[in-house]
């Protein structure tokens, strides 16, 4: 009998040339996103948009293709699928991923977003081959020390060899998102608790 | 008819043969064994202790945010061992290999490109000569040692993996 603590649930997305998981306590809850959906009046360059609504709110949501892009050679396939079959909206309360008060997104206001925007909640844009999967703690490693904390500042915690000439990545979506944003607005703007 | 030999004297081959570098008391020297590999066209030598297994054929996985030099893991019973190919860090000439020498050194999981392995030496210490200038003010080399009228060029791991964690810094 399998312990339950050995194990944690993780969600996993498969694009072709990259496989990576995430946590799933990391996200609130997920939406499917129409095809060709348009931001309704604004959009950030690199990656983000407000385009994902929930709970009477826009979201400031971050195209994970834009990251994975930056992995190396994703196949571009996915991304195009992604847009033609719609994506998925995973929602992630910015509480989970940081600490920093006022809220990192509390400077935002009078920076170019026009529209009301959640403080409190962000979005990550994938595409819809994710499933859940518990996995056990033991397959998954950390890197090297020498690569242990300068791939954890690109978002990178971990990978696991799940089976014969396959790697996957272990993201921290929170990180991703917050590094992204501080690029696309500019340090100043986000106070991420560093 | 066979040689006559007492205890110590059996001991004394045992211990030649299992290449121990203990002799006893009497023991001059300390003998230290290095891994003699090329990597391209250039001899290179590695403390043997430092290198757990040789091996051939892994799936390299490619890793973002790294320099070049890093080749990406390979996976070594579930852990992945940082890929280093030292052809392009030293001679800037990228190694076209799939032999690897795999080392666990400091905490940290590595392995080394390599084209082959020509040698195991047994030498005592005192020919492995420190290296008498360092231009840039960083050696990738504990010493060198001199075979047949050629420098060997000994591996300093731990000046590879600062090199590395520099650049990342950097990065």
């Amino acid at each position: 009998m399998k312990a339950e603590s050995e194990f944690h649930s993780f969600l996993v997305f498969r694009y072709p040339g990259v496989t990576f998981f995430i946590n799933r306590n990391s996200v609130e809850t997920s939406l499917f996103l129409e095809p060709g959906r348009q931001s309704p009046g604004f959009s950030l360059s690199k990656g983000f948009s407000t385009d994902v609504f929930f709970d009477g709110e826009h979201l400031i949501s971050y195209d994970l293709t834009r990251f994975l892009e930056t992995m190396g050679p994703v196949d571009k396939s996915g991304p195009e699928e992604q847009g033609r079959m719609g994506g998925v909206g995973l929602i992630l309360p910015v509480s989970r991923f940081s600490s920093a008060h006022p809220s990192p997104l509390a400077n935002i206001r009078g920076s170019g977003f026009e529209e009301r925007v959640s403080e409190t909640r962000v979005a990550v844009t994938v595409g819809r081959h994710g499933e859940a999967e518990s996995i056990p703690f033991r397959e998954i490693r950390l890197f090297s020390p020498s690569l242990r904390y300068p791939l954890r500042r690109r978002g990178l915690l971990g990978c696991r060899f799940p089976g014969e000439g396959e790697c996957q990545w272990f993201l921290d979506l929170g990180w991703i998102w917050m590094n992204a944003f501080r690029k696309a607005t500019g340090d100043t703007k986000v106070n991420d608790g560093e | 008819m066979r040689e006559f030999m007492n205890n110590e004297a059996i001991l004394e081959k045992l211990s030649a043969d299992s290449g121990d570098t203990e002799t006893g008391p009497a023991a001059a020297e300390k003998w230290t064994k290095f891994l003699i590999v090329e990597i391209g066209k250039e001899r290179y030598g590695f403390y043997a202790d430092q290198i757990k297994e040789i091996v051939t054929d892994e799936p390299i996985y490619y890793v973002p945010f790294v320099p070049p030099y890093i080749k990406g893991f390979i996976n070594r019973h579930g852990e992945p061992y940082t890929a280093f190919d030292l052809s392009l860090l030293f001679e800037k000439q990228e190694l076209d290999s799939a032999l690897f020498l795999v080392s666990r050194h400091g905490g940290d999981q590595l392995a080394f490109q390599i084209s082959d392995v020509t040698e195991i030496l047994k030498v005592p210490e005192s020919e492995l000569h420190s290296l008498s200038s360092v231009d840039d003010g960083e050696s990738y080399f504990s010493g060198v040692l001199s075979r047949e009228g050629a420098d060997i060029f000994v591996l300093n791991i731990d000046s590879v993996v600062a090199r590395l964690e520099r650049d990342l810094g950097e990065g």
